[in-house]
């Protein structure tokens, strides 16, 4: 699907596409467009064209970075809004989650940590059986533990629901490297890069005139950002190769000049 | 059990093959036996799906593995013999590499054998 939208200075334009049993993750810039194209998706602004996405709310779940239940509430209080808003909130998925991550059922929200309350939100996401899931940074403001323990529910999810797609959004980029199978990266509204396959990243360094640069993307100073890391490590032994992870590919991306 | 070196320069889908493949070779995975899922192995190692998944279906064209839709993959039956002949032609590859690298530096055979020989003896 593709999305076009235009505010006064910043024009955003991206085929966007979700696959059953994919989890896919926009990496960017803040204000690079990651939310605008959420709220595209969802249909809760128009697009240039003045139409709207038409989604089934039920089937999608959605966690923005700064929402969240009144803080006065409780879980056991927040538990009970959901089985009635929510036809297929699952209860027992909801309880026994909650007593995974040591959540006080008992305790207002307002007396949660920022790891608790980002805990909370993937568990009430996750128990709506919703076949697509949007996570605007679920992750942000989290500890390594943490983050690592949110992410880890996203894949037991996946694991258990086969068919569910997640979309996930994060300027953290290293979050995403082990959980993702699809990449799109976002800079000024637009997709510059959408990759499956991370591995075939390299930094190669130590490059002088004897290396063929034909499969070099971008130079940041003297290293070089490639694609086809295989081709480099198998004819130049001598080259340092490193792997290059998703925030490199982002910074050689926006800030790489190109080869 | 799988491990997956992150550091290393060979591709984490390769590192699965050739793990699953020496326990095959080892009979530590036995005819019939189910591979994780693509999505549970990907969790326990947290790598993509899809690298897991790339893995899987280079094991089913090498013919070690059948994956059956909805019921997961099952390790096929093994000629030792086999396994030994598909090793014998990596190594020929290995080598022909190795070959052709000697003869753009214009090393001469005299001088690529005397390497090897010395190699051997090691």
């Amino acid at each position: 699907m593709r999305f076009v939208k235009t505010y006064n200075d910043f024009k955003l334009d991206c085929k966007l596409e979700l696959k059953p049993g994919t989890i896919t993750a926009l990496i960017g810039r803040n204000g690079s467009g990651k939310t605008t194209l959420f709220k595209l998706y969802l249909g809760l602004i128009e697009d240039d064209d003045k139409h709207t996405n038409q989604v089934n709310k039920e089937e999608i779940g959605v966690v923005w970075n700064d929402s969240s239940f009144s803080l006065v509430l409780n879980v056991l209080e927040i538990k009970k809004i959901l089985m009635y808003s929510y036809t297929h909130f699952d209860c027992d998925y909801f309880d026994s989650m909650i007593s995974r991550f040591e959540l006080d059922p008992k305790k207002p929200l307002k007396e949660y940590s920022t790891g608790m309350l980002s805990k909370l939100k993937i568990i009430i996401v996750t128990s709506l059986h919703a076949k697509i899931l949007l996570l605007d940074e679920p992750t942000s403001g989290l500890d390594v533990i943490a983050r690592n323990e949110v992410l880890d529910l996203l894949r037991d999810y996946m694991e258990q629901n086969e068919e569910v797609s997640i979309l996930i959004s994060s300027h953290i980029a290293s979050d995403l490297e082990g959980l993702c199978d699809e990449f799109y990266f976002v800079e000024k509204g637009k997709i510059i890069l959408q990759e499956q396959d991370l591995e075939s990243y390299a930094l190669l360094k130590g490059v002088d005139e004897t290396v063929d640069l034909s499969y070099a993307l971008k130079r940041i100073g003297t290293t070089y950002l490639t694609n086809e890391r295989q081709f480099y490590v198998e004819n130049y032994p001598n080259l340092v190769i490193e792997k290059a992870h998703i925030d490199d590919l982002m910074e050689y991306m926006i800030k790489g000049e190109t080869i | 059990m799988i491990i997956i070196n992150n550091s290393s320069m060979i591709p984490i889908y390769e590192q699965i093959v050739n793990q699953v493949k020496q326990n095959i070779v080892d009979g530590k995975l036995k005819e019939g036996d189910v591979l994780p899922s693509v999505r549970g192995l990907s969790k326990d190692l947290k790598i993509s799906a899809l690298t897991v998944k790339k893995a899987y279906d280079i094991l089913e064209a090498d013919g070690l593995c059948r994956t059956v839709q909805g019921k997961g993959s099952f390790v096929l039956g093994v000629n030792p013999g086999l396994v030994h002949e598909q090793r014998v032609v990596e190594i020929q590859k290995n080598l022909e590499k190795v070959l052709d690298k000697a003869k753009s530096y214009d090393l001469s055979q005299d001088e690529i054998r005397d390497l090897f020989e010395i190699l051997m003896e090691e």
